[in-house]
């Protein structure tokens, strides 16, 4: 009976997934040698590269793409690349805030993280943090570390734990969890302490070098720290212990060693360039985060915008589209959701109902149907507000029929649709649109 | 010894047994679900999109999984145009517009594919969880779907997703060796047919089976035939 037990245990163990905790690396980047293993590692690393673009993970922009690049080869460490890394510089198609680091030296930032910054120095600090793991071979030494423990992990089931349901929210975490297991670690867990230190270290020098403001590293920590959702998982760029401590010791750092400060003025044009830039990433970001069912970090996102430009009439369209997407659920969080018991309930509802069957369920409660009717009213007040702006902007229209369609305003709703096909007859969604019409048209007519 | 102990064991080993049996059977396929519309024939579906199937594999090993992105590229290898080539052979009239070219330089579509793909897999697990539920007509992409169907000729979708997995030797034999499947089969690929409403998104069709190894020949069976694509 005794070895059944120890059967059973052990199966137990085998079939559980459990968190990889890794060793800091005690190799230097400098005199890395490369091993069978740290090979088959880069095949992977360059494996997923090929996966992202292929599957449409990947952000098209040209002038998106040179901005980061330009930004990221500022960050650089002097003198050739390390052997086997060609560095690139990628905006990847993923609401949730983050950014990786592969060991060929693709790094990427999500949509989601560059529509949460607020200036080129956060980015800057960001990509050189990243590029820290790239140059000092943290992957690789982490990989290793990994295979000589006898510790045992799932991956895949972490990530999917993150992103719980399974969800385009950390889409590149899962795709890289089921590719380079090391990577989604890093991704979520972050590695050692000492090896996120060294990288933190390594980013506010080149930022000072640089003429960047490292506050603006301590400022993206504390923009981390907010979160326009429920919570349900922990990412390493989430992960609030680690922030605090990174946030302590870096600014330790900025008083014990304070940086020559940026003027004023270059300070303020970097920013208004990099708001200005990534305008359109963070318009991709609200209809990505829309789709992903987190519509609040939507509305969060283009209310940002609109401080920014506040008579864009895509903007607003972006907004009063979170709006109307948030249906019964309140723009931010309530106290009462965020309770631990809440929070747990929640998840496990993420994992059983459909997006459709949630919302159902929330407008069966009256205040359900309140803040429902209070959002639909805000997104009709918003996208009217972005037609007085520019009345030829086709996705205005597009939202409004979807709005008057959900309220049964179907004359209404068939009236936007119109507008819309008039103004963009050549759209993706042509059919779909039409189809709406028809099916509007015969409701009217029965 | 005592008869009791003795007893016992005999207990234990022909349960062993009789796992070591069931694991090598070809698992008894409970689906396919249909949606009841398809299942009264009041849904007919002729013309179908197909969207590039997904394969992933990974392989468990003792210390935990790994990525096969070099096998994986292998069994993606030609495995779209054997859905398509089997789809066709059902009798349906095949769409399979998304290939590498026609996607590279069109972003937009590029999107729109990654866009549905990714709201599939946000609702595959709650699907996997619950397969019984496509007959109660419970799951959807939503119409979002269309933009995929941009003629607007086509009836359904079809979404593929193939799941390997590999055992390394130690981890199979030592699961194996525990619950008496030494010799299941290796890798094994899960593959999950889907089949959407083009216009609306819903899920009509949903069948799950196992294979060695990626499927080769044919991925529809006699069931799709009969319910999909029937003379």
């Amino acid at each position: 009976m005794r070895l059944i037990k120890i059967r059973l245990v052990l199966l137990v163990l085998l079939t559980t997934p459990l968190c990889v905790t890794l060793l800091p690396g005690v190799e230097k980047g400098t005199d890395f040698e490369f091993t069978k293993v740290d090979l088959s590692l880069l095949e992977q690393a360059d494996a997923l590269d090929r996966k992202l673009e292929r599957e449409g993970m990947v952000y098209r922009d040209e002038a998106m793409e040179t901005y980061v690049n330009q930004v990221g080869r500022a960050m650089l460490p002097s003198g050739t690349a390390p052997e086997r890394v060609m560095w690139q510089f990628r905006v990847v198609r993923d609401p949730m805030a983050n950014a990786f680091a592969l060991p060929n030296g693709s790094i990427y930032v999500t949509t989601g993280l560059i529509s949460k910054l607020e200036n080129e120095d956060q980015l800057a600090g960001v990509l050189a943090h990243e590029m820290t793991h790239v140059t000092d071979r943290h992957s690789y030494l982490a990989f290793r570390s990994y295979r000589k423990k006898s510790t045992i992990a799932n991956i895949a089931s972490t990530a999917a734990s993150v992103a719980p349901g399974g969800s385009a929210w950390g889409d590149t975490i899962i795709l890289a969890g089921n590719m380079v297991v090391i990577v989604a670690n890093a991704s979520i867990f972050g590695y050692s302490r000492e090896l996120e230190k060294e990288a933190d270290m390594y980013a506010y020098n080149k930022m000072v070098e640089g003429n960047y403001d490292p506050k603006e590293l301590v400022n993206t920590f504390r923009l981390l720290e907010k979160s326009e959702e429920v919570n349900t998982g922990k990412i390493y760029y989430n992960d609030h212990p680690k922030l605090e401590d990174r946030i302590a010791y870096m600014s330790t750092m900025i008083s014990s060693k304070p940086p020559i400060l940026v003027p004023p003025d270059v300070f303020a044009a970097r920013r208004m360039k990099y708001l200005s830039l990534t305008e359109k990433v963070d318009r991709e970001d609200i209809h990505l985060s829309i789709l992903s069912d987190h519509p609040r970090t939507g509305l969060a996102r283009a209310q940002k915008l609109l401080e920014f430009h506040p008579n864009s009439p895509e903007d607003l369209c972006a907004e009063a589209d979170a709006y109307r997407s948030l249906g019964p659920w309140t723009p931010k969080p309530s106290d009462s959701e965020m309770g631990k018991h809440e929070v747990k309930k929640e998840a496990n509802l993420e994992m059983k109902l459909t997006s459709d069957e949630e919302e159902r369920r929330l407008l069966k409660k009256d205040e359900g149907q309140a803040t429902w009717r209070d959002n639909q009213r805000l997104a009709e007040d918003t996208y009217k507000k972005a037609l007085a702006v520019d009345p030829s902007n086709a996705k205005t229209y597009l939202g409004l029929g979807q709005l008057y369609e959900k309220t049964n305003r179907g004359k209404e709703a068939i009236e936007a649709f119109e507008k819309y096909l008039e103004l963009a007859p050549n759209a993706l969604d042509r059919q779909r649109v039409q189809r709406r019409i028809d099916t509007l048209k015969g409701s009217a007519n029965r | 010894m005592r008869p009791r102990i003795i007893y016992l064991l005999a207990v234990g080993l022909l349960l062993l047994a009789a796992l070591a049996v069931a694991g090598n059977q070809t698992p008894v396929r409970p689906g396919p679900y249909l949606h009841p519309k398809l299942k009264a024939k009041e849904i007919k579906i002729q013309k179908v999109v197909a969207l590039p199937p997904i394969v992933s594999m990974t392989k468990q090993g003792v210390k935990g999984s790994e990525g096969m992105s070099k096998e994986e590229d292998e069994a993606s290898v030609g495995f779209a145009s054997r859905v398509s080539a089997d789809l066709t052979s059902s009798g349906l009239s095949v769409e399979a517009p998304f290939t590498e070219e026609a996607l590279k330089g069109n972003d937009e579509l590029k999107y729109a594919l990654a866009d549905v793909q990714k709201k599939y897999d946000e609702l595959a697990p709650k699907l996997y969880r619950k397969p019984k539920d496509v007959r109660k007509a419970r799951f959807s992409l939503g119409d979002m779907v269309a933009v995929l169907n941009s003629k607007g000729t086509a009836d359904a979708l079809v979404i593929v997703r193939s799941q390997g997995v590999k055992m390394t030797k130690g981890k199979g034999m030592l699961t194996g060796g525990l619950i008496g499947l030494a010799t299941t089969k290796n890798p094994t690929f899960t593959t999950y047919v889907v089949l959407v409403d083009a216009k609306n998104g819903d899920v009509l069709y949903l069948d799950e089976f196992l294979t060695s190894g990626i499927p080769k020949d044919k991925v529809f069976d006699k069931s799709f035939k009969k319910f999909v694509a029937p003379k």
